[in-house]
């Protein structure tokens, strides 16, 4: 009697027994005889819209009722349906899906995933250029270098980065060759290509995935803007985007490559400024600074180019016209 | 004619001219320059005038405060402002860019005055403390320069430090200590320094490099940060209650946010335009608004936590907002709105092109703690502004 009681108790605790194997700690997909809970996405965010479909493909479930339970609960509003939507719960905390079949003959089949969300978060910082009053980030281009940061979170925050283990993998080649301990930050190349795609997968020291997480890394173009430079207030904050009209006798024109390497900065860099097609050199210290002067009334066009030599396929060239 | 009668004639005629010579020598002497010398005066009557020296016209101007309910407060570009009340005086101290000089209008008279001529080259961003002692600038185009702490409080003898901290980001708080973020082995450190103490004390650490800071305005809010934004990047949100990193629910591409005690705001790239949602932070519960919100163009009221006023174009913002905003590329014809969070309503205050034929491109967006007066500069040619509420 005194084992039969406590028996009885988890039974009642646990109305909806778990006929099948365990696969991974925080989510767990319990594949039973043929059938099994596919989720979409795999491993969710807290609170994050998750897409849970039934498969029993080869148990040939067709025409067998399916019954949603949440944590033991019958789902609400939900009648024999193949797919459902629902909310991935709150950090911290964990979601028990499990999908009951019941056939014509009364047989009943069970299969349950186990959700537990962490945060993920993949915080991508380009080692590209931005003037100083740019207040946005910085994007990666082509063959520049890129920081990413991975940030995963339980409930009590930021969780100790020793205790798990990061694999990284740029278009699904990896990146330090396989899971590395303690590794939340990597730094990539920049491929070529409009965009990659990274995945990162995370593991406890179980060997249990606990979160993963797939993203794409775009690659711009470096690219050319013009302002105003004032000796005493610095670069004017509207770019010149097709014409300057000076105003004055003259006037300092800056071209700020926005996303150039940093890299490149102090190393091999071709720039070159043309007036009407004809190169032109300038008496001004920063190369990306010219002075224009007002001769007779008229117009001309200006561009600025811009290599660098140590990645040929970072340039840009960029211009507008001045009427004086 | 006999020889002798000459003679006699002619010493008589001598005798004569030496007399002539004699009275014109003693008493024909000239009593009136005028009559034997031109008169060179232009007018004719010459005038004695005293040797003025110049004196430079007074700093103090005249500046409008009391006409229409939108006035335009400067002409000089402006890098930093807060209105400063002590006692019945009401005083909008702002620093001219370029120089750091701080200016104070008087905001019942209109009576301007420099009261730090300072020079800061190349101020470029600055800061006042609530109470007006203090204004942190700084100069020179380049985010390694120093940040140099300026003492307003006599103006007979203002001083100047320059704090060797390397300083990203700072601002005054309510608590008119310096907050300040700088670089660490780590990330990012928020740092608290009293400008009078120089004690300092470690708020929060930030594991990565590129944040942005929404620093606390009051003692129940926590601090909040976000990676920069950018229209082709993720961005998360975090809140840090008592320094610890907490993730909050908002991500997307592009995010902005603003928060109060009550409220959340974001803003983030939803399809080809950017969208802006609340979130009630004690509930969670999350709901759209049609304005969008740019924290650079928004405030949230003082006195009512459901009340946001904000600086907003009806034109689409694109795909690519705010990064080309942030670049100049696009500016924008701003309405001045009131939202209602609860109501889910948005009220125009003023169409600044429709009543003063020039647009205004609203940037750091300020309201003034009795609600009364919203502050903000003009991003096209950075003056200083107010709308009276």
């Amino acid at each position: 009697m005194r084992l039969i009681t406590p028996l009885l108790l988890v039974w009642l605790l646990f109305p909806l027994p778990s006929a099948n194997a365990q696969v991974g700690g925080s989510i767990s997909s319990i594949i039973g005889e043929n059938v099994s809970i596919i989720l979409d996405p795999q491993f969710p965010s807290p609170g994050e819209q998750v897409t849970a479909r039934i498969d029993d493909y080869a148990l040939g479930g067709t025409g067998a009722t399916i019954t949603w339970f949440f944590d033991g609960l019958s789902a609400p509003n939900i009648s024999n349906a193949r797919t459902i939507n629902f909310a991935a719960p709150e950090i911290g905390k964990s979601l028990r899906v499990v999908a009951r079949l019941t056939f014509s003959n009364g047989q009943t089949k069970e299969t349950q995933s186990v959700i537990k969300p962490f945060y993920l978060d993949t915080i991508i910082e380009p080692q590209t250029y931005t003037p100083l009053f740019y207040q946005g980030r910085a994007l990666p281009v082509t063959g520049s270098i890129v920081n990413i940061k991975a940030l995963l979170q339980d409930s009590s925050g930021p969780v100790n980065s020793a205790n798990y283990n990061y694999n990284w993998s740029i278009n699904s080649k990896s990146v330090y060759g396989g899971a590395v301990i303690s590794s939340d930050w990597a730094q990539i190349s920049v491929p070529q290509g409009k965009s990659s795609v990274i995945t990162l997968s995370v593991t406890d020291k179980q060997g249990t995935t606990v979160a993963r997480r797939l993203f794409t890394l775009p690659a711009v173009p470096v690219e050319l803007q013009f302002y105003e430079l004032s000796s005493l207030l610095g670069l004017q904050q509207r770019a010149i985007t097709n014409s300057l009209i000076l105003v004055g006798n003259s006037s300092t024109v800056k071209a700020v490559p926005y996303f150039l390497d940093i890299r490149a900065i102090d190393r091999r860099l071709f720039s070159e400024w043309r007036i009407n097609g004809l190169p032109v050199t300038t008496k001004n210290v920063d190369p990306f600074e010219i002075n224009l002067v007002r001769g007779s009334a008229g117009s001309a066009d200006l561009k600025f180019k811009i290599i660098n030599r140590d990645q040929f396929i970072q340039n840009d060239e960029a211009g507008f016209k001045v009427t004086f | 004619m006999k020889k002798t009668y000459l003679i006699i004639g002619g010493v008589i005629t001598i005798a004569l001219l030496l007399v002539i010579w004699l009275y014109l020598l003693i008493y024909g002497t000239p009593k009136n320059v005028e009559n034997f010398f031109t008169d060179f005066s232009f007018s004719g009557n010459s005038e004695i005038v005293e040797d003025v020296p110049f004196i430079a016209p007074p700093e103090e101007s005249v500046v409008n405060v009391e006409r229409e309910q939108l006035r335009q407060l400067t002409t000089r570009s402006v890098i930093g402002f807060r209105e400063i009340v002590a006692g019945e005086s009401r005083n909008l101290y702002y620093a001219e860019a370029g120089t750091g000089h701080v200016y104070s209008i008087d905001l019942l008279t209109g009576a301007e005055e420099r009261i730090s001529n300072t020079t800061i080259l190349n101020a470029d961003e600055a800061t006042f403390s609530p109470d007006g002692t203090y204004m942190a600038v700084r100069g020179g185009y380049t985010s390694v320069s120093p940040v140099t702490l300026v003492n307003l409080s006599n103006r007979n003898a203002i001083t100047t430090e320059t704090l060797t901290q390397q300083i990203i980001d700072y601002t005054f708080t309510y608590e008119n200590n310096l907050y300040y973020s700088e670089y660490r082995s780590n990330g990012v450190s928020g740092v608290s320094i009293n400008p009078e103490t120089k004690v300092q004390r470690d708020l929060f650490s930030i594991p990565f490099q590129m944040p942005h800071i929404v620093w606390s305005t009051a003692s129940s809010t926590p601090h909040y940060v976000y990676p920069k934004a950018s229209s082709k990047l993720t961005g998360y949100l975090y809140s840090l209650p008592k320094g610890v990193l907490k993730r909050e629910r908002a991500t997307g591409l592009g995010l902005t946010a603003l928060a109060n005690d009550t409220y959340i705001v974001t803003t983030t790239l939803q399809g080809e335009n950017p969208q802006s949602a609340v979130v009630k932070i004690a509930s969670g519960d999350t709901s759209t608004i049609t304005t969008v919100v740019e924290p650079n163009k928004c405030v949230f009221s003082n006195s009512q936590s459901n009340i946001l006023y904000c600086g907003s174009s009806v034109k689409e913002y694109g795909y690519e907002f705010p990064d080309n905003w942030y670049k100049g590329l696009v500016n924008f014809a701003d309405i001045l709105w009131r939202i209602d969070i609860n109501r889910g309503s948005a009220t125009q205050l003023i169409n600044p092109e429709f009543i003063l034929g020039r647009t205004i491109d609203v940037t750091t967006m300020s309201i003034n703690a009795s609600d009364t007066v919203l502050y903000f500069t003009n991003k096209n040619d950075n003056t200083l502004w107010m709308y009276e509420i």
